[in-house]
Order: C-alpha cells, then structure tokens, then sequence
C-alpha cells in the first residue's frame, strides 16, 4: 500500500492582499490565517517501469542537501526539512497556504529494492526516482530437466 | 488506499488523467512587511523560464508551466510527462507599486515582492 494524499486545492479567485489587511490581522489574532497549513508530506506518485518502480515526489522549496532517502529491503523512506520563509517580527501573515518543518514518508514497496542501482535526482522542487528490483527477487525461469 | 502497480496512481497524474494539460492553482503564503508585500507561491517542476507574472489593471497573475514525469504504459502512445500550467491571481490596491514588482524563481518555489507606491506629496501654490 502506498501513501497517496489528495490535494484539495483552495478556490483561485482573486484576493486583494491590502485592503483585507484589517480582516487578516483579526485572524491572525485567533490563528486564523495560520489554521490552513497544509501537511508537510510531499505527494508521492509510483509505478512500475520495466522490472523495476519510478518515483516522483513533489518537493518545493526542498534543497537536495535537505533531504534523505533510505532503503531497506522493501521500505523506502524520503525525510526532508522545508525551509520555513514568512514574516521576521513585526511582519504580519495574510495567507499561509505552504506547509514547513520536517515531514518523513515511509512507503511500502510491492518488492525488494537494489539500493545499489537506485538513482535520485531532484530539480525544480521535483524528486524522480528509478528504483530497481532486487536481483534476488526478479522472477527466475526454473530450466525443466527432460529425464 | 491500495495502488496497482501496473496502473499509474498518485496525485500528480491522477489530475492528468483526462487531458494532456492540467490546470492548477499553487499554494501560496502571503506576508506584510515593512518594504511591502511578499507572495511565495509553490510550482513544483516549473522552469524558471517559463514563469510569467503579468499586472493587468489591479489583477497580479503568476503562471508557470511544469512537465512532470508519469507512467506511459497506461495508454498506448502516451507521453511519459504530464503539463501542468499553474496560475495563481490577486488583486492589488492602490498602494501597490506594480512598476517595481520584484520575483524570482528557485526549487520550484515563486518570490515575489510588491512594494508599497512611496506616498506623494504635492504642495500647491495658493495664489492671491
């Protein structure tokens, strides 16, 4: 089973950051405005691919020295830190959306994983993943000895 | 939730599934500082090159295009990426400078920085 998280995005539309100052500062003094943080889990998308699984994780404002994958057998772990970015004292939030801190996801692969052959990239907040299927657990031909 | 490993699955392409582009709004934080307004908006898999940020009339819109990867075996001759075309609005009031709108783009994460119009003041003469 792997982890997959809908993202319920909040209605575009149009906002007007300074004339609604007022209404945000009485939020933020009920926590209002901080109240929509999402998670900070990243979303995860895998399939299989050949005889092995890709990965794609959606990572913004995550910098690769940010990040740690591991692997055991068949449980990959993706641990990461968001830097947080928002107002310094006496700056004033008006929408917090973005999520920051530390998250982890650990996923249960359906096998297990050459860690050896794992190959990791991350690039505009994207992380692509090729994951290779453990030669001791690719399906072997069993030879039928004519006797 | 189970996942079929044959089958592509996730959010990212599950939002794809239907047309080749997808459209979606990025999260955002907005803050008020002291030099203005800072909007840091989230557009996973966007290249810097192809980030617009467009003030028409009092509306700042920010768009990004993304190709993210997916699994192509699904369909028969579908593209192993999927487009994503983010775009994010807001409407400016009248103290904001939309000449001196400041951004930039860095890990999939939009800058920007709306600076307040300096207030001017005009003294006029009174004649006799």
């Amino acid at each position: 089973m792997y982890g997959i998280r809908r993202i319920h995005l909040p209605n575009p539309g149009t906002w007007n950051p300074f004339q609604e100052l007022e209404r945000f500062q009485a939020q933020i003094g009920r926590g209002g405005v901080a109240a929509s943080v999402k998670n900070a889990a990243p979303a995860i998308d895998v399939w299989s691919e050949g005889e092995g699984l890709r990965l794609s994780a959606l990572l913004p404002g995550v910098k690769p020295e940010d990040l740690e994958i591991t692997i055991e057998g068949d449980e990959l772990t993706i641990r990461g830190t968001v830097a947080t970015s928002g107002p310094r004292d006496g700056d004033r939030w008006l929408r917090r959306e973005r999520a920051s801190g530390t998250f982890a996801r650990t996923l249960q692969l359906p096998f297990a994983i050459d860690a050896d052959g794992v190959k990791a990239r991350v690039a505009n907040g994207v992380l692509e993943m090729d994951l290779p299927r453990s030669a001791a657990e690719k399906p072997r031909r069993i030879p039928i000895q004519n006797i | 939730m189970n996942c079929d490993t044959q089958n592509d699955c996730g959010p990212v392409a599950e939002r794809a599934t239907e047309t080749d582009t997808k459209s979606t709004t990025p999260y955002c934080d907005v803050w008020e500082a002291e030099d203005g307004v800072h909007v840091v908006a989230e557009m996973p898999g966007v290249d810097p090159g192809s980030v617009e940020i467009t003030v028409e009339r009092d509306v700042l819109s920010i768009r990004g295009k993304a190709e993210l990867p997916r699994a192509a075996a699904r369909v028969e001759g579908r593209p192993a990426t999927v487009a994503i075309a983010y775009l994010r609005s807001f409407q400016l009031s009248d103290t904001a400078d939309s000449e001196a709108i400041q951004a930039s783009c860095k890990d999939g994460l939009v800058r920007l920085l709306v600076p307040r119009k300096q207030p001017s003041r005009r003294r006029i003469p009174v004649s006799a």
